[in-house]
């Protein structure tokens, strides 16, 4: 089970305020966050606006990183680089195995490219996404770079 | 018979005392589930801590 895993109690206990909700009550969170099946995990920041989600069972080696994806998006998104390459870097160092792993490493490129403005760090993070992931789309979708 | 008791209950105290510290060595970290969306946006705006939400039914 993933929840009684001591790795995911720390991580959620460290990082989230968690809240769970039973589909079947009477909340109106469901229908707010438009939820049709369970498990759905979503994240969100302190105002309550969502920035990832993900659905189904995964074993702690996946439902950690993911979670931590979750954070590297929001801090994406809110333009917070600095943050996201913390978190996208602690996703391909901690769990370079994890499935979302390879998106991690595009993202921590761009993430690295929008910090420094520097072209060629882009492109050495996307060869080494070809490199040590070539048979994800992520891969694929840096394969116009030259080796 | 005095001493014999005596040493029955300090036995039995040190057996309590034994049983207990390995529960607490044992324990493990549980996560405290919040239930109020309202009460949880609260905490994180104070801790700074992101929301997770976990959408479940009971198996």
């Amino acid at each position: 089970m993933t929840y009684p895993n001591t790795a995911v109690v720390d991580f959620i206990n460290k990082y989230f305020v968690p809240l769970q909700v039973n589909l079947q009550s009477d909340s109106n969170l469901p229908a707010r966050h438009r939820v049709f099946w369970t498990p759905t995990i979503v994240i969100l920041d302190t105002d309550g606006i969502e920035y990832y989600r993900f659905y189904g069972f995964l074993p702690p080696d996946e439902f950690i990183p993911q979670l931590q994806f979750g954070l590297a998006r929001m801090a994406l998104e809110k333009q917070n680089f600095r943050q996201a390459i913390i978190e996208l870097n602690g996703i391909v160092d901690k769990h370079p195995k994890s499935d979302i792993a390879p998106e991690a490493q595009y993202w921590l490129a761009v993430s690295e490219y929008k910090s420094t403005h520097n072209v060629d760090i882009l492109l050495g993070a996307w060869r080494k996404l070809k490199k040590d992931y070539p048979n994800s789309i992520w891969a694929k979708k840096v394969s116009f770079v030259k080796d | 018979m005095l001493k014999h008791n005596k040493l029955y209950l300090s036995a039995l105290a040190m057996s309590l005392i034994l049983v207990i510290a390995a529960e607490a060595r044992g324990a493990s970290p549980t996560i405290t589930w919040g239930k109020d969306f309202e009460e949880v946006t609260k905490e994180a705006k104070a801790s700074g801590k992101q929301i997770l939400i976990d959408f479940f039914v009971p198996t």
